[in-house]
């Protein structure tokens, strides 16, 4: 089978904040289309990781190639302005990205009620909605999200799952998912890939276009391991 | 180019709708001038100072206000950009630290050029002098004064955005750097109270123009760097 072009490339990448070290040379690369789950316990590096990846934090050695400089990212800090209404959040990225579709993005993620209301005021489920927007604003080629079902209910998970099948059939240029979260029963589901942090390095790697099986296995094997 | 300036625009946008929402680098900006005009006014009349000696010390006064006002309003400039933390979401759409340095330049300016103006008038009354005749003057020469305040203070509220000490980290260390600005501005409001006019061959235009020139151009390098992790 012919391997997907390359999206991400990033190599022995080291990370220290003070004395703790984060991420210790690792090593990760990433075909078109793929949907990583990065999962891992807390401290693993995941986080680290995607803000490295993502160009916000730098590396104390090691490098990161990105093909692309069309990169979504959404954290558990929503890059959103609390004072502003959601359509001016919205707008300000839309037109900063130089995206048209902002109008069906905010329908699909069922925002329309709320769009002119202030931000902060919203529930952290709806600013979490937001966020995704955002995120997926301007066709973004390398999509990074950060514990995305965190402060989602059903309705929440099932729209941002809605926009992650949608960017995956649609269009010829697929996006490629970096997925960091401990939620494996609703994520595990879409993942093409999954790779397992621990103490900051990859320590399992389905490889891609792993089976359903393989990829079950290395979760099962994950949660032996974290239990 | 014009991609460029439309997003500058767009950001200007934000900042300016950011502002009008918390209002709180005006309110600061005002209470301050009120204040501080207001100790002035009173510390002068008890001095009993005669009417020249208080024209003399005019321009003096409205700088030292004006910069001890300025310093102290914008220590919650950048707390929006860090609260959701904004300004990494514009950084990953492509923004430059440049665009959103000089965005913030501009509505700062405006601000700190409508401060000026307010104490200008403030402080006149408060020590009964007549700025009619020199008034359009003194507006551009605060508004020179004002960029160059802004360019200087954008970039080191960046820097002291992350400290727990930017209240009294920020007037530290930016009123030392702007000794140049706050020296062009009291020579030529000298100038414009005792000649109604600047004198011909004043080098203080020149220098203040070098000065925002020096401000902006570092603010332009190191902005991004600043607030970056």
């Amino acid at each position: 089978m012919e391997a997907s072009p390359r999206v991400l490339d990033v190599k022995d990448v080291t990370k220290t904040f003070g004395s703790l070290s984060v991420l210790k040379r690792l090593t990760l690369s990433c075909g078109s289309g793929e949907v990583v789950l990065l999962v891992g316990a807390n401290g693993a590096g995941k986080s680290t990781l995607l803000r490295v990846i993502a160009g916000l934090a730098r590396p104390d050695s090691g490098s990161v190639t990105r093909a692309t400089k069309r990169i979504g990212f959404l954290s558990h800090h929503l890059f959103l302005y609390g004072r502003l209404s959601v359509r001016e959040n919205i707008k300000l990225f839309a037109s900063v990205k130089r995206a048209s579709e902002w109008n069906e993005l905010v329908s699909r993620l069922e925002l329309s009620k709320v769009v002119d209301r202030p931000l902060a005021e919203l529930s952290k489920g709806m600013q979490a909605r937001v966020g995704i927007a955002r995120a997926f604003l301007g066709d973004p080629e390398l999509i990074l999200l950060d514990e995305p079902t965190s402060n989602l209910d059903e309705k929440g998970t099932a729209l941002l799952l809605g926009e992650i099948e949608r960017r995956r059939s649609e269009g010829d240029a697929r996006s490629t998912f970096l997925i960091a979260t401990h939620d494996l029963h609703r994520m595990a589901p879409i993942a093409t890939r999954v790779v397992v942090l621990a103490d900051g390095n990859v320590v399992a790697d389905s490889g891609a276009d792993a089976s359903r099986e393989i990829i079950s296995r290395v979760l099962d094997r994950y949660r032996e391991v974290n239990r | 180019m014009i991609r460029w300036l439309r997003t500058l625009g767009v950001l200007i946008q934000k900042e300016w709708r950011l502002e009008w929402r918390s209002k709180e680098l005006f309110t600061l900006l005002a209470c301050n001038a009120v204040l501080f005009s207001v100790l002035v006014g009173a510390g002068v009349s008890s001095a009993v100072l005669d009417v020249a000696t208080a024209e003399k010390i005019y321009p003096m006064l409205l700088w030292v206000v004006f910069m001890l006002s300025s310093t102290t309003s914008v220590t919650r400039f950048n707390e929006q950009e860090l609260e959701g933390r904004g300004f990494e979401g514009l950084l990953l759409s492509g923004v430059s630290g440049a665009q959103m340095y000089l965005a913030k330049v501009a509505v700062m300016t405006l601000f700190f050029s409508v401060s000026f103006v307010l104490l200008v008038l403030l402080l006149a009354l408060s020590l009964d002098k007549d700025v009619s005749g020199i008034l359009g003057s003194l507006c551009v020469v605060g508004i020179g004064a004002s960029s160059a305040l802004a360019s200087l203070l954008a970039l080191l509220a960046a820097v002291a955005s992350t400290s727990k000490l930017k209240g009294i980290l920020l007037p530290i260390i930016s009123l030392p750097v702007l000794f140049p600005v706050f020296l062009c501005g009291m020579e030529m409001t000298t100038e414009l109270v005792l000649n109604g006019a600047l004198n011909e061959g004043t080098p203080w235009p020149i220098i203040l123009l070098c000065a925002d020139t020096l401000y902006v151009v570092a603010g332009i390098n190191l902005f991004e760097m600043a607030i970056k992790e």
